[in-house]
């Protein structure tokens, strides 16, 4: 048990058996009557629950009255009538509210009496918080990405704008939060891991060269872990035009592919029967297109790499050499990357 | 063969064929495989293409909304696959009290039988692949799956079981099979605009794309397949002097009952720790367990339906797992741990809430729908006597605490969000009076005319609805292939 962590209610008066917690309560267990208020010693129960005792006069002789036992009686005697007495109460409907709690009223006579009994010692209550959870390793990472990215180029972009962080790691719970640049993150936790991203802030994130930690803080047992440092790099070269000018979006292209097909080939066929090009650079701009045939397709843009699959029906039907471009509408600009030649 | 409006060009005015779907999600890409097994030629129209769609495509799914808000246009796909290219592959069949009359809910449920649907299940969780769906369903898990689970010791509760598709996009993974098939033609970027009729019996449908193309499909019979909201948007466009207040809307039941599944976290737990009520690998497939409840207590309790899932929390600052140290709870196990809890109950239909449509018009000169979707009261209700009785249940078996956090108040009742399971709008009803389409999914006083989709559940239970959609339309195409021999 976390020291700290807890309120435990401890006795004021100085009782003729000495009880120390477990041990004390198996050396009282027994057929022998005691008084009851001994027994209260043994309860663990948070002050915020002091608050019953207000609400009932003489919590005690309410609760012998309610249990039909005597002030003294053999604590195997009053654990039966106990249970019971709680099985009955939630039966009859006889629930006491305490903070939202719904315990019985059973339940509240007993915590009523031993406040009423005992009182209560507070021990200064430390509010546990990411902030002041102490690094231990909890998760088993396997993997995890991205790692880094260029300069304002968004990485593992999702439908909603948001950079993706996954990963894969066992010993993920439920109350698993992630902090990236020192600030709590969305998490969706998977069979493999989790996933997680950055949101709102993003266009400010992805602009800040250097380095963010990836921290994991398990609520629930107050620890954190460093998962590993997102690096955001300085920008790439951008493409420099024919006229000296430079590109505002694209940066140097440095291959692209595939370059040569047959007519009604699906050239660097995907899984799901598309063709394919890949372009060795990357784009500032999440939106830019692919052009070729006259068609414009969507692309998927990673910090080294830009990719675009489309449909074989958009495939040429003839012979001949086809441009192929980038194009950024936001910024006004085509690049032509080169000729795919189809024969 | 599949042909796009947008980049093809269409060589006829007019095409016939057996059946015409309109509409290649889930339900029309499972209706145009099976006809495609049984040797029926069908025509498969998609109003989007193969990508995710245009801004333009997209201004097509624009709505407005009631009090409640609502997500319209995210909650669905317009392109091939439909809301399977993002479905997050929950899967479970309806439970056969779904399928039951209940007496408390005051519009009537399946009339079919749980059979009538369960003996297209393997089949659909083929297509789903989901190698042993009936694991389920069958006791198998029930009898296997018992670390993390509570051990119900009552006829009150039970647990319940998800397993999951990978999930399947049906667009991507069935794209070849319908490019290469030798019944089923393929038109993308072909919307659906109007239903053609002689006097009630249905002819066939004309197709438009954005750029102002145009077929005229004919065909013995044509199925909606759009989805729960556009099945009932489309047809609400569609009127005429046989059809007054748009096809199927005989009896005003055209757009009512939409439903979602409502999801509610009204409680936190204290219960002994390792509960593991979220998905997970049990025998290296992935099962989620829910708490829910026995069929016979749900009806003798006149409850709806519902499941919940249990997550982990942090320490609550009265009731904490200490609580269960003492000696009282000697007999639970331990140690103790609190839990948040996800409720996704089942809403009962309710005439009010609904689909209409607005004056504003869409790029296809159809108008724009409004979702107002409400809840019973007796929704709230069915939920709160739940909470109750796990409240009973919990302190009669000393298993933990509840806490009671949230209740239904306006400002909680607007904030609960859904499934994106849209139900009910086109609902399946034995007579004419009582709902939209019939038990083969026919329009009501309609020939020809077919509806299929989460928008012919007349009760949806909690289950997702993607398998069952599947294995209705199964049965709807074996029903066709029967009309047709």
């Amino acid at each position: 048990m976390n020291e700290q962590r807890r309120f435990v209610l401890k006795a004021l008066g100085v009782s003729g058996v000495s009880i120390a917690a477990y041990g004390g309560y198996t050396y009282l267990y027994s057929h022998k009557e005691h008084d009851i208020e001994n027994w209260f010693k043994q309860l663990t129960l948070d002050p915020s629950l002091s608050i019953l005792r207000d609400q009932y006069t003489a919590p005690v002789d309410q609760l012998l009255t309610h249990l039909n036992a005597k002030k003294k009686i053999s604590f195997k005697d009053l654990e039966e009538k106990v249970l019971a007495s709680i099985s009955q109460d939630f039966t009859l409907d006889k629930i006491v509210k305490v903070d939202q709690w719904h315990i019985s009223l059973t339940e509240a006579l007993i915590i009523a009496s031993a406040f009423d009994v005992l009182g209560v010692v507070a021990e200064t209550k430390v509010i546990k918080t990411y902030d002041n959870a102490p690094f231990e390793d909890f998760l088993t990472v396997e993997k995890w990405g991205p790692q880094e990215t260029y300069q304002g180029i968004k990485f593992n972009e999702q439908p909603d704008g948001h950079c993706g962080l996954w990963v894969v790691a066992t010993g993920v719970s439920d109350a698993l939060q992630i902090y990236v640049a020192g600030k709590k993150r969305n998490v969706f936790v998977n069979e493999k891991g989790l996933t997680t991203g950055i949101y709102k802030d993003v266009d400010s994130f992805i602009n800040t060269i250097g380095t963010s930690q990836i921290i994991a803080y398990d609520e629930i047992n107050h620890v954190k872990q460093v998962i590993g440092e997102f690096k955001v790099l300085p920008p790439p070269k951008f493409h420099q035009y024919d006229d000296g000018s430079s590109s505002k979006v694209f940066s140097e292209i440095r291959k692209w592919g595939p370059k040569n097909a047959l007519v009604g080939e699906v050239f660097n066929i995907q899984p799901n029967g598309y063709a394919a090009f890949w372009i060795k650079g990357s784009s500032r701009s999440k939106s830019v297109k692919l052009r070729f045939n006259n068609k414009e397709h969507t692309t998927t843009v990673r910090k080294d790499m830009i990719t675009t699959s489309f449909s074989p029906l958009n495939l040429p039907s003839k012979p001949g050499k086809y441009p192929v471009s980038l194009v950024s509408h936001e910024h006004d600009e085509e690049l032509l990357l080169g000729f795919m030649e189809v024969r | 063969m599949i042909s796009d409006f947008l980049t093809s060009e269409i060589k006829s005015k007019q095409i016939n064929t057996e059946v015409c779907i309109i509409g290649a999600g889930a339900a029309g890409i499972t209706l145009a495989l099976e006809f495609e097994k049984l040797g029926v030629d069908n025509i498969l129209i998609e109003g989007g293409g193969l990508e995710y769609p245009t801004p333009e495509q997209l201004d097509l799914y624009d709505a407005a909304v009631g009090d409640k808000p609502y997500p319209v246009a995210t909650s669905r796909l317009r392109y091939f696959g439909g809301s399977t290219n993002h479905w997050g592959g929950w899967s479970r069949a309806l439970d056969d009290f779904d399928f039951n009359q209940k007496p408390y809910f005051t519009e009537k449920g399946w009339p079919i039988s749980q059979e009538a649907v369960h003996q297209y299940y393997p089949k659909a969780a083929e297509i789903c692949e989901i190698p042993h769906f009936e694991k389920c369903h069958n006791g198998y898990y029930q009898k296997q799956l018992t670390d993390g689970v509570i051990d119900w010791q009552n006829n009150l509760f039970t647990n319940k079981f998800f397993v999951f598709s990978p999930p399947t996009r049906f667009g991507t993974k069935y794209l070849d099979t319908i490019s290469h098939s030798k019944h089923i033609t393929t038109y993308l970027n072909a919307n659906a605009t109007e239903l053609l009729f002689n006097g009630k019996t249905i002819e066939g449908v004309v197709a438009k794309s954005l750029d102002g193309k145009q077929l005229k499909i004919t065909a013995k019979h044509t199925i909606l397949a759009m989805g729960g909201l556009e099945n009932a948007r489309f047809m609400l466009n569609n009127h005429n002097n046989d059809f007054k207040q748009g096809v199927g809307n005989h009896a005003d039941w055209l757009g009512r009952c939409f439903m979602d599944h409502p999801g509610f976290q009204p409680i936190d737990l204290l219960l002994p720790k390792g509960l593991n009520y979220k998905r997970h690998l049990f025998e290296d497939e992935a099962v989620m367990p829910v708490i829910s409840m026995t069929d016979e207590a749900l009806l003798k309790h006149q409850l709806n339906n519902f499941c919940v899932m249990l997550g982990r929390k942090k320490d609550d600052e009265t009731l904490n797992p200490e609580y269960m140290n003492n000696p009282w709870f000697k007999q639970t196990a331990h140690p103790a741990g609190n839990y948040n809890a996800q409720f996704i109950f089942e809403p009962s239909p309710c005439k009010d809430s609904r689909i209409t449509l607005t004056s504003e018009k869409d790029g296809l000169g159809m108008n724009k729908l409004k979702l107002d979707w409400r809840f019973n009261d007796r929704d709230f209700r069915s939920l709160e006597k739940v909470v109750k009785l796990m409240i009973q249940e919990m302190g009669v078996t000393n298993l933990g605490r509840i806490k009671w956090k949230k209740f239904f108040e306006p400002k909680t009742i607007k904030a609960i969000g859904g499934g994106m399971h849209h139900a009910g709008t086109t609902k399946m009803s034995s007579h004419p009076s009582d709902g939209v389409v019939d038990e083969n999914c026919q329009v009501h006083e309609t020939e020809g005319l077919f509806v299929i989709g989460n928008s012919v559940f007349p009760h949806v239970g909690f289950s997702n609805p993607t398998i069952t959609i599947v294995a209705l339309s199964l049965r709807l195409a074996n029903h066709i292939k029967g009309l047709k021999s």
